[in-house]
């Protein structure tokens, strides 16, 4: 088979081949031809650019010739003209060059005998005019010019030239012919080439790549072949049967394992051999009947018959062959594949051989057995169909058995029945399984399911299969009950419900889901419930009853419903699965319970006890709950505080009818009767609370009724009503007083109003003829009343201004456009409405408006002051003001005016020079400043190095030479020395007092016991090894400089130790002493002291008042004191006597000191 | 004074005399050899960041740079912010050695980074200890870093 299989692919392999190879030669042919071709072309457009050359020399050559003819010519006439021999040097290298250049000509012309003609008439041109020119030259020589010119002027020699130019033009122009002809050539070869080239390539490179292709899929189907094989290869190996493959002839070309153990024989043996040898004998022929089957290609199948095996043992085998095919599909041999069935024949013939215990089978089966002859006699009977029917095996054999089993009222029919099979071979009972009743030996019917097979062995016999179903039928009935009980059920339950398969098919719905929403069940069945959902939330639904399907749990929702009238209801739905013993789900349950109902009424119910719980909690009144004996049962907390009660405990399931006072209880008695019997009771009465206030209730009292509408518990409502009688009797009272007093007062306010008016009139007449000009305003700019001066003043009337608003009666004149009146005005009134104080304006030019309309200039000089009230709000402006229009005009007129605008400008004049001047000078004083800033830095820096210099070489000197030098010498050195560091430090100084002026100063609160420690601690180089005697006072804090404060303390106390440093005990005592306002800080030491005389001269810069040998010092560190005081605002003072100390005084400014 | 591998010490200064005063008191602290001068800022940096006459100069960058602040050409604290403000030579140390106490130098030289500010003193004892002191100091404690790093 392995082979066989790899004929065919060979076959197609060597077939394609042929057509591979022949597309690769074809290709490489083409390519070949291309080749050559474009050889050819290239060797011919080599060719033709070598004709170009050639015909470029050969012009050349003419060129040259004629050039050397011309120059021959030209020189010969040269020579005639004047007759001096140097002339000649062209000519002679003319006739020198010619020969050359037509032997040149010859030699590029070749063999073509045209151009040969000419270059023979060229050859003779030429001699002929050297000839002439020679005999011109003679001529020239023996005979003069006349002669020569003469032979000239002939002409031959000119005549000769153009010849000569002709034929040239001739050789060229044929030269020229044959290289166009060969241009064309080659042009005509070229192009033919380049349409060639590309489709000749384009075809051999397409043969190429499809025998590339081939070759590739070729090598794929191989590789696809080779794995087929490989895998047919092991089936065929690992195969139980024996797979052979034959030639159509019957010669076995391969044998699998399964062969070699069936057939016994080896496949190098059996390779090669006719397949005949394995059949036997009488069955020879059959292999000439396969192998022509095979032939026309058909397939034998399951083929059971006998093979021999190598050893001539038979043996049974059914045999499936197949053509095998090649690939062109001509069939090329025959597969067979052998299976050894002696095993299965040998099975069925023991299967026929038990048919004899087959009583014991039927002894054993559970079923009863009963086979009966063709009367219906009974003639096998088996211990099942003892037990069933009670009758033994003995008693039972050769009956009828109509007689024992059927019961009376059938067997009539069953005799009917048998005798119609027997007559007509048919019958109601054969081969079918039926329930009927059957009748026990006992009497007894019981229901039994029967089948009755007909056997024609021998003879017709019957077997009658039964089987009591008491059981199953019970069953069936139950089940049938128990699901009429739950379809009956399920119709009558309130809620809509179903079942469904496993699957979720829902098949039943109870009547309630048809009637809610007025589907059929046609509708219905299956999935067709989604009609009546919201399709909105479909989606929900089957993705939560799809996971329920799928997990097999429980599912519950809520989701609306559609009613047969088309609206939508909510409905909780829960589904349970119905499962069976081994917990799979054989059926859902579902219903759907409409809570749409539900769940208004839970809202309602919320919100009716909510809102009764806020009434009764919010409430003022106190509400109480009685039983129907009207005890007390409860009390709202509200009603509690009402009452004062502090333990309503002691009052629960008490009467309430007791708390009333004994004449009120038959009012409250009867408003509980009138509640008990449905209706409302109230009383008006007095009770006192548990603190014994006294107290008026309005009381309700009305029925709580149950759910059955009946009265279960009373309602009281008491509200406290006590401030209502106090108040009602108060207004009793009030009123009859109030009464009396109104007469009175009326009276009274009759005689004020009267005076009042009086007085009003009386005021008003006497404002309004006031001889000044005032204007009452509002705060608001309202005219509340005028001057009668001022109406005529402005030129208006009262009725005419008082009411409106001020700027409405007067505006500002259009006319004048530079007027500020009105602005000014308005700003003054403004600034004393809120500043509340008067204010004088400077005079004003504010135009008034005629009756006419006609605006009139006019100076005013008013003044506004405000009217306050008793509460100093502002309640009236009044606004005073003086015409003055006259005098300014009269000033106007005076010339006034202009005296005081000159003088005016030359102030201003001068204000300007002065301000420049000041500046001038503040730009001065800042270009100083920053000189000075400049030159310090420049100190800073210049002025030290060179003093470093000096100090530096003379300690290298020291250092280098110090031991050559003298003592003297040394000293000076040193001297030289100390002068430049006492320079230095002079230096420092001054600049650190340069700085003092500069740096700004930070304030901050000091204390001044820690800075005079921390500025000793820095001293402490001076203090070490002396005995000092120090009394420090405690000192008040003050406010400044931290550092600067540090240094003048620091100066102070090194100069206190620095001039007691010679007492060999000395005391230094630092204080402060408060008074006048101001703090004194003082540092007093008994050093050396100093004459008060020159006290002047201590805080001066570099002002020494001890020589500088006893005491070290640059003389700043007292000014650089001085100026920090200075700084902080404050004072420094000394006060000293000669050897007996001095003392240092500062303050820092009088606020500043606590 | 320059030895051409390691300089472990760059010494800014343009006054003669002070520069030779320093290389004194550096060479009493056995320092000299290894000191190489500028002698203004133009100078310093080309040294600093291998520019100029520098540029084919490798090696290590200086361990210390004593520096001036009045210097001809590029002032010291130009030259002090073009330090410390490389990444490549910021974390050399830089001493401020001048003559000026003023505020302002000071304040600007801490702003910009400096290690040590130092006032030249006119005594030349304590000059010579100051230079000491700090090229001592400075050298043997502190880590190189390499430029170009």
């Amino acid at each position: 088979m392995a082979e066989s299989s790899d004929i065919p692919a060979t076959l197609t392999r060597l077939a394609l081949r042929g057509w591979l190879l022949a597309g690769f030669i074809l290709g490489l042919i083409i390519f070949f031809g291309l080749n050559v071709a474009s050889y050819l072309t290239a060797r011919q457009s080599v060719e033709t650019a070598r004709g170009l050359r050639h015909i470029h020399e050969v012009v050349a050559q003419i060129q040259e010739l004629r050039t050397h003819a011309a120059d021959a010519q030209s020189g010969m006439r040269g020579y005639v003209i004047s007759g001096r021999e140097g002339f000649l040097t062209p000519y002679q290298n003319g006739v020198l060059e010619l020969p050359n250049d037509q032997r040149r000509l010859r030699q590029l012309l070749g063999s073509n005998p045209r151009q040969q003609e000419r270059l023979q008439r060229l050859d003779s041109l030429i001699g002929e005019l050297l000839e002439i020119m020679r005999a011109t030259i003679e001529l020239r020589r023996s005979r003069g010019l006349e002669a020569a010119v003469a032979q000239v002027s002939a002409g031959r020699s000119h005549e000769i030239m153009d010849q000569i130019r002709s034929v040239a033009r001739e050789l060229e122009q044929e030269e020229r012919i044959l290289l166009a002809g060969r241009e064309a050539q080659a042009g005509a070869a070229a192009s033919q080439m380049f349409s060639i080239l590309p489709v000749g390539t384009l075809i051999g490179l397409g043969l190429l790549l499809l025998v590339l292709f081939f070759l590739n899929s070729e090598t794929g189907a191989r590789q696809q072949t080779e794995s087929a094989n490989r895998n047919y290869a092991a089936i065929v190996e690992s195969t139980d049967d024996a797979v052979i493959s034959k030639t159509l002839t019957g010669l076995i070309t391969s044998w699998n394992p399964a062969a070699e153990r069936i057939l016994g024989c080896e496949a190098r043996e059996a390779v090669g051999q006719p397949m005949l040898r394995f059949f036997p004998p009488e069955r020879a022929s059959e292999e000439a009947d396969i192998l022509a089957r095979i032939g026309r290609g058909e397939r034998i199948e399951n083929f059971e018959t006998v093979r021999i095996r190598k050893d001539g043992s038979r043996l049974e085998a059914s045999v499936t062959i197949s053509p095998v095919k090649d690939a062109t599909g001509r069939i090329i041999g025959a597969s067979t594949i052998l299976r050894d069935i002696s095993e299965r024949k040998r099975v069925e013939l023991a299967a026929r051989e038990s048919e004899a215990s087959r009583a014991a089978i039927l002894a054993s089966a559970l079923d009863c057995i009963i086979a009966m002859d063709r009367h219906g006699r009974v003639i096998d009977w088996n211990p099942a169909a003892e037990r069933t029917f009670g009758y033994p095996r003995e008693d039972a054999m050769g009956k009828p058995l109509s007689d024992l089993i059927v019961p009376v009222r059938f067997r009539e029919a069953h005799g009917r029945g048998l005798a119609r099979f027997l007559e007509k071979g048919e019958g109601p009972l054969i081969g079918k399984r039926i329930e009927m009743p059957a009748l026990h030996r006992a009497g007894n019917e019981f229901p039994v399911e029967l089948s009755i097979v007909v056997s024609r062995a021998d003879d017709l016999f019957f077997t009658a299969y039964l089987r009591d179903i008491t059981e199953r039928k019970r069953m069936e009935l139950a089940v049938r009950e128990s699901e009429e009980r739950f379809r009956t059920m399920a119709n009558s339950l309130p809620q809509l419900a179903w079942i469904a398969r496993a699957d979720g098919f829902i098949f039943w719905y109870n009547e309630r889901w048809h009637d809610y929403t007025g589907t059929t069940p046609q509708q219905m069945e299956g999935w067709g419930w989604q009609s009546v959902h919201d399709p909105a939330v479909l989606p929900k639904v089957m993705a939560g009853w799809t996971d329920a399907i799928a997990s097999g749990k429980r599912f519950d929702m809520e989701f609306p419903l559609r009613r047969a009238d088309g609206q939508f209801r909510t409905f909780l739905t829960r589904v349970e699965p119905v499962k069976n013993a081994e917990g799979r789900v054989m059926q859902w349950v579902g219903t759907n319970t409409d809570v749409e109902v539900l769940k208004q009424a839970e809202e309602r119910l919320r919100q009716s006890e909510e809102f009764n719980r806020r009434i009764i909690q919010s409430s003022s009144d106190c509400i109480k709950v009685l039983d129907l004996e009207a005890r007390l049962l409860s009390m709202s907390e509200g009603g509690q505080r009402l009452l004062e009660i502090q333990d309503i405990n002691r009052y629960l399931n008490n009467s309430w009818i007791s708390f009333w006072q004994p004449e009120d209880q038959p009012r409250v008695r009867e408003a509980v009767e009138a509640a008990r019997a449905g209706g409302m009771g109230r009383f008006h009465a007095f009770c006192r609370t548990e603190a014994g206030n006294p107290r008026w209730w309005d009381v309700i009292v009305t029925p709580i009724r149950g759910a059955s509408e009946q009265v279960e518990r009373l309602l009281s409502i008491s509200r406290d009503i006590s401030a209502h009688y106090q108040a009602e009797e108060e207004i009793r009272r009030l009123n009859s007083e109030l009464e009396q007093r109104v007469v009175e007062r009326t009276a009274q306010l009759e005689a004020a109003n009267l005076e009042l008016v009086n007085k009003r009139a009386e005021l008003t007449s006497l404002f309004e003829s006031l001889p000044g000009l005032y204007l009452v305003l509002t705060p608001d700019l309202t005219i509340v009343s005028a001057s009668d001066a001022y109406l005529k003043a402005t030129m208006t009337t009262r009725a005419g201004i008082v009411g409106r608003g001020l700027f409405e009666v007067f505006p500002g004149n259009p006319a004048d456009i530079g007027a500020t009146g009105v602005a000014h005005l308005r700003a003054s009134l403004d600034r004393v409405r809120e500043t509340a104080a008067p204010h004088t304006m400077a005079i004003l030019k504010y135009d008034v408006r005629r009756p006419d309309g006609v605006f009139e200039e006019r100076y005013w000089s008013p003044i506004n002051s405000p009217v306050l009230g008793a509460d100093r709000r502002m309640r009236y402006l009044v606004h005073r003001v003086e015409d003055v229009t006259d005098f300014v005009k009269q000033r106007a007129a005076g010339g006034d005016a202009s005296v005081i605008r000159a003088r005016m400008e030359t102030m201003e004049a001068e204000i300007f020079q002065s301000s420049q001047k000041l500046q001038a000078a503040n730009q001065q004083l800042e270009a100083a400043n920053r000189e000075l800033e400049a030159f310090s830095y420049s100190v800073s820096h210049d002025l030290r190095a060179p003093l470093r210099a000096v100090d530096g070489f003379s300690q290298a000197l020291l250092e280098d030479f110090g031991p050559k030098l003298p003592r003297e010498g040394q000293r000076h050195l040193e001297v030289i020395r100390g002068s430049a560091q006492r320079m230095g430090a002079l230096i420092d100084d001054l600049l650190e007092f340069s700085r003092l002026g500069r740096s700004p100063i930070a304030k901050l609160r000091i204390n001044t016991d820690e800075l005079v420690r921390a500025a000793l601690a820095e001293l402490r180089g001076q203090t070490a090894g002396r005995e000092i005697d120090f009394q420090i006072a405690a000192l008040p804090a003050c406010d400044g400089d931290h550092a600067l404060l540090k240094q003048v303390w620091i100066n102070l106390l090194s100069n206190a130790l620095k001039y007691s440093g010679k007492r060999a005990r000395a005391r230094i005592e630092v204080g402060a002493q408060s008074g006048n306002n101001e703090v004194v800080f003082f540092v007093r030491d008994n050093g050396a002291g100093f004459d008060m005389r020159y006290v002047d001269k201590l805080f001066g810069v570099f002002q020494r008042l001890h020589r500088v040998e006893e005491y070290q010092g640059t003389g700043v560190g007292l000014a650089i004191v001085q100026r920090i005081v200075e700084r902080h605002g404050g004072r420094v003072w000394a006060e000293g006597k000669p050897d007996e100390g001095a003392a240092f005084y500062f303050t820092l400014s009088g606020r500043s000191q606590t | 004074m320059k030895t051409p591998d390691v300089v472990e010490l760059l010494l800014v200064e343009d006054n003669p005399q002070d520069l030779e005063l320093a290389l004194r008191a550096l060479g009493k602290a056995n320092l000299a050899n290894r000191v190489h001068v500028a002698r203004d800022g133009a100078e310093a940096l080309d040294f600093v960041f291998r520019q100029g006459p520098h540029a084919a100069q490798g090696g290590e960058a200086p361990r210390v740079i004593l520096l001036d602040l009045k210097l001809p050409k590029i002032d010291g604290l130009e030259v002090l912010r073009r330090i410390k403000s490389d990444p490549r030579t910021k974390s050399i140390p830089v001493v401020v050695l001048t003559s000026s106490r003023e505020q302002r130098d000071v304040v600007e030289s801490y702003g910009l980074g400096v290690n040590s500010y130092i006032v030249k003193p006119v005594n030349f004892e304590q000059f010579t200890a100051a230079v000491k002191d700090l090229g001592l100091y400075w050298l043997l404690l502190n880590q190189p870093p390499k430029l170009g790093e």
